[in-house]
């Protein structure tokens, strides 16, 4: 495992978009999910998580409920509303854009 | 939906402020719990656990800022306190407040005033129906810019029937109609309007139904909603009722909406009744004489034509009614200037232009002259303003040390700007009620609602707005500029705004320049007009209306009883002098006919117009009219069977005698029998203090019985009015107390009247010039107290130098002095081409007038060496060694 990569301007709302795309989660959840999806490659800075969530919410991307983790303890779960749902399809074609034209000029080279 | 989300949200992280906080720190502290158990769980130590946690996590405070922020609530709450800060701040210099909040008021109050009244003369549109396709009818001369002058019944029915772009065409007399609820004759004033008159504007009745074409010539009346609710106290019964007008009953069939007063602003209209009655009123109708121009015409475009089109359409069936008409013109001259009257359409949304075009200029005037106050104003606020962010210097390091933003900063003076000019702005308008009531007081005729409504208000906040912006930006900009570390350091000694203020020193004296020249100006001008020998005496002559035709008398038994009731009045102590006449000087009314002069080929075209007044013997005397050549009337020149005498004035004589002898000449005027020149007076007014003399001829009222019987008695006071007044009522009383006399008004007060405009150019433009003067007085003031201070280091170590206090008194009189000249080296020039726009408003001297200049030029040399005084004193009794020491 090498050091872990600073996320590409902007990526950050799409991954917490797609990581809460399948069911609700809390920011700790998000912030591991996305660890492990990435096999540690992605850490996701505190930092940038919160701000982040609450400006989606405040965007009505994402909507939040209080509700009891698997250990009882209450916690704020994140989810996804139908304006945020076609907002991860447009962020995510323009990702698969972006890294596809990427790849090309770094294949050509 | 996803929108009133949003704000319910950001409402709840605003409000609920205390609620969202704990809900963030819950969430976070969960996301930290995590961590250590995390921690935990891979063996560390629970101290170490819990630091590294914390370590990871980072600033937890900086967290939950950047959320906040993220919500946007930090704007907002950003501003609520500002707000707060604001007002304590302000609360805690109450001085400097007050002298703000009170400049501002007055001239956010003085703008706010003149706007209401010039909104209501000028810019308010008539509560009607798509008031923007309404067209105003004017005839007049070609190159005549102010065109004006009634339409005759007849013209307007033609214009009715043959016009093709309008649907509709609608009349309204400009003589008035009076109504009379119990004892009060004239408790309301009304109009004849063309039965189309309601439907054509879109008048819904509030009560009852308007009138309409389909009434003919009954006798009905419309009342309009404010003369309902003033006299039936608003009861549905009143339609029905009879209205008295003019001595004859009218129905009231209705009442015109709320809001709807006629169609001439400044003159409203209590109740309409059908042009078409006007028979039933007068026993010799004017409907059907084309020479009569008591009507004023209104249209509506159909959609789609424009003004020069109906224009065009209307010019040719205007034309077309001259030239079938034009035999009623006895010359050539008039009958040419009558044929090339032209037709023109303006805009008619505003009502009839009257009074726009009478006090638009002067609203215009006194507008500037209020924008230019408040700019005043605003510039001594923003100085007041600089010189205390100088001194909160430190604040704001402190502030930007503790990290502030520069627009936080900025924000925050902005937020005492805005304050400031709140405050101002609801105590101007207090103010502004008081103002306008004041300046409506000056159009005693003009009956004007000038009440602060919606526009009123919106305009009154956009000044504010303005106001705000100009003088609470530039300091906020300086504040905002302060660097935490050199402010928190540094002390007194130099800052980068002394060039600022001294231009707003310049800008002060030039503005205040302009205003104290316009007011000269304009006093100078009323004092011309008040001094000025019209011609006839302005004082102790008194005039009061006779009419003994009311008690039977015509024919000869007049003309002996005026003999008489004259006879009476020569014997009658404290009256100099009497007589009798049917017109009076400035009085609005006019009588001429054309002249044919015995020896005189007039030129081809020439224009022969004569003004007439008839008099009795004695008229020139008791109103101070010198005599030139030749006599007076006297009695034998009265009756009937006397031969025909007149007498002209010096104007007439040098027009068609040249040098020559006019007296025993005969001269015809109109229709009338030749009469023979027996004598020339002197020039007086006639129709206006600022006329030159027009060619004028005096008939004998007592040689011909006049059609109604009445004149006006003038008689001059030999000590006081009222003893004299108490003398005529004596002489009648005895002569036949059954003749009703009019009531008694002094002749200064009748041409006081014609100069009301003027007045009030000069007392507004006086009271403005004042204020103005008083604002450049504190603002040089202030600055100089300002540059005084900043400059104690250098005077000090001048003095120490050996420098003497009278040298340091000049060294700051001199540096005045040399602002001061260049802000009326801006502002001289500035005053000539401003004043220019207001010369058609002057009287007897040039915009440029240099005795106006001069004299606001000293005025304000000497309000700024009062004002540079105490601070150029301080300056020479500065203690070299404290100065010196304090640094």
């Amino acid at each position: 495992m090498g050091k872990p990569i600073d996320l590409v301007q902007g990526t950050l709302d799409l991954l917490i978009l797609k990581t809460i795309a399948l069911e609700p989660k809390h920011g700790w959840a998000i912030a591991k999910r996305i660890q492990q999806v990435s096999h540690e490659a992605l850490q996701v800075q505190q930092g940038s998580l919160y701000p982040a969530l609450h400006r989606l919410e405040q965007q009505g991307w994402i909507e939040s409920l209080w509700g009891p983790t698997e250990t009882g303890r209450m916690a704020k779960f994140y989810s996804l509303t139908k304006a945020g749902r076609s907002q991860m399809r447009k962020e995510l074609a323009s990702w698969t854009r972006l890294s596809a034209a990427i790849n090309l000029v770094v294949q050509e080279a | 939906m996803r929108t009133l989300d949003r704000v319910r949200l950001r409402f709840r992280s605003l409000f609920r402020r205390q609620s969202v906080d704990l809900a963030l720190e819950a969430e976070l502290r969960f996301h930290l719990d995590q961590l250590i158990e995390e921690n935990l769980a891979s063996g560390m130590a629970p101290a170490e656990a819990r630091l590294a946690a914390l370590r990871t996590i980072g600033g937890i405070a900086q967290i939950q800022e950047e959320c906040r922020d993220m919500r946007r609530v930090n704007v907002i709450e950003n501003l609520v306190q500002d707000l707060r800060y604001g007002i304590r701040t302000l609360l805690k210099s109450p001085g400097f407040t007050a002298i703000a909040v009170l400049s501002l008021a007055l001239g956010i109050g003085a703008n706010t005033a003149i706007f209401s009244v010039f909104h209501a003369v000028a810019l308010r549109l008539l509560p009607v129906e798509r008031p923007g396709e309404l067209v105003e009818f004017h005839r007049g001369d070609p190159g005549q810019d102010k065109p004006g002058g009634g339409f005759s019944y007849p013209l307007f029915k033609q214009l009715q029937d043959e016009s093709r772009t309008l649907a509709g065409v609608a009349a309204v007399s400009l003589t008035p109609l009076h109504a009379r609820i119990g004892n009060d004759e004239s408790a309301g004033e009304g109009a004849y309007a063309s039965g189309n008159f309601f439907a054509l504007l879109g008048v819904r009745p509030a009560a009852g139904r308007m009138f309409q074409e389909a009434d003919g010539a009954a006798p009905l009346a419309v009342i309009s909603y404010g003369f309902w609710q003033r006299v039936y106290g608003g009861d549905l019964a009143a339609v029905g009722k009879t209205l008295t007008v003019e001595g004859k009953p009218f129905t009231i069939v209705g009442v015109s909406a709320a809001g709807f007063t006629g169609v001439r602003p400044g003159t409203p209209q209590d109740f309409e009744a059908p042009i078409a009655a006007e028979p039933y009123l007068r026993t010799q109708s004017w409907l059907p004489r084309p020479g009569f121009n008591w009507i004023a015409i209104i249209g509506r475009l159909r959609t789609g034509v424009s003004v020069e089109r109906a224009e065009a359409d209307l010019g040719i069936v205007f034309k077309r009614h001259l030239a079938a008409t034009s035999g009623m013109m006895r010359d050539s001259f008039n009958r040419q200037r009558y044929l090339s009257q032209i037709l023109t359409l303006t805009g008619g949304g505003r009502g009839l232009s009257h009074l726009r075009n009478q006090y638009a200029k002067p609203l215009y005037v006194l507008m500037a002259v209020v924008g230019a106050v408040l700019l005043l104003a605003c510039i001594n606020l923003a100085n007041l303003l600089l010189a205390r962010a100088a001194s909160r210097r430190r604040e704001f390091g402190v502030r930007a040390a503790l990290g502030a933003g520069r627009w936080r900063l900025v924000s925050q003076i902005m937020m005492e700007a805005l304050l400031l000019a709140g405050a101002g702005g609801l105590l101007g308008i207090l103010f502004a009620r008081w103002t306008s009531a004041l300046l409506l007081s000056f159009l005693p005729d003009v009956r004007l609602d000038a009440g602060i409504d919606g526009s009123v208000l919106a305009f009154t906040a956009a000044i504010c707005a303005g106001a705000c912006l100009l003088f609470g930006f530039g300091p906020a900009i300086r504040a905002a500029g302060v660097q935490p570390s050199p402010s928190l350091r540094e002390s007194r000694s130099s800052g980068p705004d002394g060039n600022l203020r001294a231009v707003f020193m310049v800008s002060q004296v030039a503005l205040s320049l302009i205003l104290v020249a316009g007011a000269t100006l304009f006093s100078r001008s009323l004092y011309n007009l008040e001094t000025l020998d019209p011609g006839f005496q302005r004082e102790r002559v008194l005039l009061v209306d006779v009419n003994p035709g009311n008690a039977g008398y015509k024919d000869a038994r007049l003309i002996t009883f005026y003999e008489q009731f004259l006879d009476r009045l020569r014997e009658t102590p404290g009256i100099r002098a009497a007589g009798f006449s049917t017109n009076t000087p400035i009085s609005g009314y006019r009588w001429d006919l054309s002249a044919s002069v015995e020896g005189y080929a007039g030129r081809p075209g020439e224009d022969q117009t004569t003004f007439l007044n008839a008099v009795s013997p004695g008229y020139l005397a008791a109103m101070g009219t010198q005599l030139l050549a030749g006599r007076d009337f006297s009695e034998r020149d009265s009756g009937p069977e006397a031969p025909r005498v007149l007498l002209i004035n010096e104007s007439m004589a040098r027009h068609y005698f040249a040098g020559g002898s006019p007296l025993g000449k005969r001269v015809t005027l109109g229709d009338r029998p030749p009469a023979e020149i027996v004598g020339v007076v002197a020039d007086a007014k006639y129709d206006s203090l600022r006329e030159t003399a027009h060619q004028t001829a005096y008939l004998n009222c007592l040689q011909d019985a006049t059609p109604h019987g009445g004149l006006t008695l003038e008689v001059q006071a030999a000590r006081g009015v009222d003893e004299a007044a108490a003398g005529v009522r004596a002489a009648i009383a005895s002569v036949d107390k059954n003749v009703p006399l009019g009531t008694f008004t002094p002749l200064a007060t009748q041409v006081k009247r014609s100069l009301l405009q003027d007045q009030l150019m000069a007392t507004l433009s006086g009271l403005f010039g004042s204020l103005a003067l008083l604002m450049a007085c504190v603002g040089v003031y202030g600055v100089l107290v300002y540059r005084v201070a900043r400059r104690t280091t250098e005077i000090g170590i001048r003095m120490a130098l050996g420098s003497q206090r009278s040298g340091v008194l000049l060294l700051v009189l001199r540096e005045t002095l040399t602002l001061v000249g260049i802000g009326l080296a801006v502002g001289v020039p500035a005053s000539i081409a401003l004043s220019r726009y207001a010369a058609s408003l002057l009287f007897g001297l040039k915009p440029n007038d240099p005795w106006a200049l001069s004299a606001a030029v000293a005025l304000l040399l000497a309000v700024a060496g009062v004002a540079a005084w105490l601070p150029a004193r301080r300056a020479s009794r500065v203690d070299p060694m404290a100065a010196l020491r304090f640094e």
